[in-house]
């Protein structure tokens, strides 16, 4: 399969402080890649970094994915003095078209036509990552990155989200960065664990993954833990 | 819808904003009745005045100048205030351009800055009707504010941009403001005629003082359309910087 983009040599620091060291890595360009890492380890940098936001100091990234990425970071960029209609349809206006849903499609897939005509700021914190979910799949993307899309959501919410993730990954590239294992493990072909830095692990996940292992077993032996 | 669109009906649904051009009217008011009732009682207490009205007027668009300057920053405050970062990182995702975002933000600020001007236009109606022998200095003087506005509201965006914390913001904006409305004073100290030249053109003060007496020069169009540009590139600059860090 073709990549969609190609980190070599990636390294970042904030002062004196390694935030990257030495990365390499290949996203596909279909099919879900999980990033693994304990706190610290660098992987909000490297989602930051993949999106355009924050300038690495040295190596070279290959991509071409002028505005075709949607991105869902830690705190949700939601506007929350509007009702989650008025944040949908201002998101979907910026787009030329909405390949796989429309903002009504995508209000009705996450339940949230009770709230539609809500002021974002009084929804509970679960219905607010569902509007900020909601946003990532409009438009037209190729890669969409995910940064604990799981907070605050009730399991139903999280089954739907990870059979949209399914049923769109022969499509286009998720990434997904999660300290839930058994959702890395469920849904990812390929992984990156990341330690103090450091890329101690990046390819198939069934590669790394022997018959006698789990994941949660060979994460912890290799970010050093017994 | 546009991005304008959507800051727009972004404050209309604050209900802070409402307060806000609420106190802002009480404040132009006091002002005005403050001056108007002084020199009402200057008159009747026998003091003579060439065209009393026009002496009102004049002293009104004087005593509005700073507070035009306070106004302004507390509306970018209004503005800005709430907005998470990543959202403005989602909109340069979807192609909005600095430029775009900037220009966005400081129409709103300027629509809503021209909103508190609507007191100052009774005010003026009420000037009007109790007979001022010359209109044109409540109409150039209502210009020179309007450009006044747009001038603030470019500064106060651009140290909005500058600073993470918004009474920081707000402080260093009004702080530059003044700074740049007393530079004649300073060049009057330094006793230099040609420095009292250069910083009385770089002062909106004496360009809105020209405008109060009913005076609207091309000089003063360039000078406050260059200093908007300029305060928004500076912003913008900022953003693109902030970006490749």
């Amino acid at each position: 399969m073709s990549s969609l983009i190609k980190l070599e040599g990636v390294s970042k620091s904030y002062g004196k402080t390694m935030a990257l060291s030495d990365l390499n890595l290949e996203i596909k360009a279909c099919g879900v890649h999980g990033l693994l890492g304990p706190n610290g380890a660098g992987k909000t940098t490297l989602l930051k970094i993949l999106s355009s936001f924050c300038q690495y100091d040295s190596g070279v990234i290959t991509q071409d994915l002028e505005n075709q990425i949607n991105y869902l970071p830690e705190i949700a960029p939601l506007v929350e003095e509007v009702s989650v209609i008025t944040y949908l349809d201002f998101i979907s206006s910026l787009h030329k078209s909405n390949k796989f849903f429309s903002v009504d499609e995508i209000i009705s897939y996450f339940d949230l036509k009770p709230f539609k005509h809500k002021i974002i700021k009084y929804l509970s914190k679960g219905n607010k990552q569902r509007v900020a979910l909601s946003q990532v799949f409009l438009g037209n993307p190729k890669l969409i990155i995910l940064d604990e899309p799981n907070v605050n959501l009730d399991p139903i919410s999280i089954k739907k989200l990870r059979d949209l993730i399914d049923k769109l990954k022969k499509e286009i590239s998720f990434i997904i960065s999660s300290h839930q294992l058994n959702e890395i493990e469920c849904l990812a072909e390929d992984i990156t664990i990341l330690n103090q830095a450091k890329c101690l692990y990046s390819g198939e996940l069934s590669k790394l993954i022997e018959s006698d292992h789990s994941l949660e077993k060979k994460y912890l032996e290799l970010v050093g833990e017994k | 819808m546009s991005l304008l669109l959507f800051d727009l009906k972004r404050l209309i649904k604050k209900p802070s904003t409402y307060l806000f051009l609420s106190i802002s009217s009480v404040f132009i008011s006091a002002i005005f009745f403050n001056l108007y009732f002084n020199f009402l009682y200057l008159f009747e207490s026998g003091q003579q005045f060439d065209s009393p009205v026009t002496t009102i007027t004049v002293s009104f668009f004087h005593n509005i100048n700073l507070l035009t300057l306070l106004l302004c920053s507390l509306m970018t405050h209004q503005v800005f205030s709430g907005e998470k970062e990543t959202f403005y990182h989602l909109l340069k995702l979807r192609g909005v351009s600095s430029w775009k975002y900037l220009l966005s933000r400081y129409i709103t600020i300027v629509v809503f800055g021209l909103l508190l001007l609507v007191p100052i236009l009774v005010i003026l109606y009420f000037l009007q009707t109790i007979g001022i022998r010359d209109s044109r200095y409540l109409l150039i003087g209502l210009l020179g504010l309007i450009f006044q506005t747009c001038f603030y509201s470019a500064l106060c965006l651009m140290f909005f941009v500058f600073f993470k914390s918004n009474i920081s913001s707000i402080l260093a904006s009004l702080a530059f403001g003044i700074l740049l409305n007393f530079l004649p004073v300073l060049a009057i100290n330094l006793d230099n005629s040609l420095l009292f030249e250069v910083f009385n053109y770089l002062s909106p003060l004496g360009h809105f003082q020209t405008n109060i007496r009913g005076i609207f020069k091309t000089s003063d169009i360039v000078f406050y359309s260059s200093g908007i540009f300029f305060f928004l590139f500076l912003a913008v600059q900022k953003l693109e910087w902030e970006k490749v860090r």
